[in-house]
């Protein structure tokens, strides 16, 4: 094949100039009785030289070429294959940690969720006790108040049974002096007094040593 | 343990033979001819000719050089011994030296071989073991 006579950048790369207004450069086919044009050719290969890998698209090929093109396409399925189950696999793993994080948070939420029922119960139960213990406090302070109320009546009414008693009692022992002290001896007691005198001396007569009781009377005769 | 990668990068598993680069960080990555476990000559591989010499060259005998495209399979960790500037990859029966900034390369405890038009890759992580160019 000939030159092109106007040589492309040897740089590799497509520059701006390929998309500008110079038609032998350009990608696009002139038009030709032989077939594209080198340019054009090389054109391709430096847009095939912008893929990662070293491939040609003309000149000749031996056979090493064509050895080699053959172990490049087993290494790159053998990385297909390799891309394709690590591609299946990472989904898998992706998906399961998704699942596992929509439990976590199904759990977490559970637990505020619980937290939540909790602290009503809590809440009701404080407002109820606090409810029962005002009441139990009201009837407790009812029934103090009554007893000692009634407490209150029963004193004064024993301060009044007890003041009528005293009273009472009083009342009977002045009567009871005022009488005792009135009264003078009746002749009946009199004439008792002294039938008992008169026994008792005669008693103290019979028996010298007077007063002296029985036993003493037993030791003198032993 | 330090290790490097061998990538058997254009090799006959039949004949046990072929061009094998190694990637490793302190020696750059470098392309050495084995034949039968034994390392014959370094080799350009950034030299595309240099590569097609030693294709036709074996396929001259009925040997084809196929380019290892598989890694894990093509490629494997293989174990360095990193002593003073020696390095000794006791699994493919290799040592390297580095001195005055020429490499030397023998089999294990065999004659000194000094690289022949030494071009030095430097060393690196890349997106794929296979496509250094």
């Amino acid at each position: 094949m000939a030159k092109s006579k106007t040589e492309s950048p040897k740089d590799g790369a497509l520059n701006l100039s390929d998309l500008g207004s110079d038609v032998s450069k350009a990608i696009v086919f002139p038009d030709s009785h032989f077939g594209l044009e080198s340019a054009v050719w090389s054109n391709a290969q430096r847009i095939a030289d912008l893929l990662p890998v070293d491939i040609k698209v003309f000149g000749d090929l031996t056979e090493e070429d064509v050895a080699l093109a053959v172990d490049k396409a087993k290494g790159a399925e053998f990385q297909a294959k390799n891309w394709a189950e690590y591609s299946t696999a990472i989904s898998r793993y992706l998906k399961a940690l998704y699942k596992v994080r929509e439990k976590q948070a199904e759990v977490s939420e559970n637990v505020a969720e619980a937290r939540v029922q909790q602290a009503e119960l809590e809440k009701n139960l404080s407002t109820s006790l606090a409810n029962l213990e005002s009441k139990f406090r009201q009837i407790v302070g009812g029934s103090r108040s009554a007893l000692a109320g009634i407490q209150d009546d029963l004193q004064i009414s024993l301060e009044r049974i007890a003041s009528q008693y005293s009273q009472g009692k009083a009342k009977k022992q002045e009567k009871l002096q005022t009488e005792t002290v009135k009264k003078e001896p009746t002749p009946y007691e009199e004439q008792t007094n002294a039938l008992v005198d008169r026994f008792r001396q005669l008693r103290e007569q019979r028996y010298e040593g007077g007063s002296l009781g029985i036993t003493q009377r037993v030791k003198k005769v032993g | 343990m330090q290790t490097a990668y061998f990538h058997r990068a254009y090799w006959s598993y039949e004949n046990n033979l072929g061009i094998a680069k190694i990637h490793y960080p302190a020696l750059g990555i470098f392309a050495l001819l084995f034949e039968n476990g034994i390392p014959i000559t370094n080799v350009n591989f950034l030299d595309k000719q240099e590569f097609s010499y030693y294709w036709q060259k074996y396929q001259k005998q009925g040997i084809t050089l196929h380019l290892g495209m598989k890694v894990g399979i093509d490629t494997e960790l293989t174990k360095v011994i990193d002593k003073e500037n020696l390095f000794k990859f006791t699994d493919i029966n290799l040592e390297v030296k580095l001195e005055n900034n020429a490499r030397y390369f023998r089999p294990l405890d065999g004659e000194w071989t000094e690289f022949e038009d030494d071009v030095f890759v430097e060393y690196k992580p890349c997106d794929s073991l296979i496509d250094v160019r």
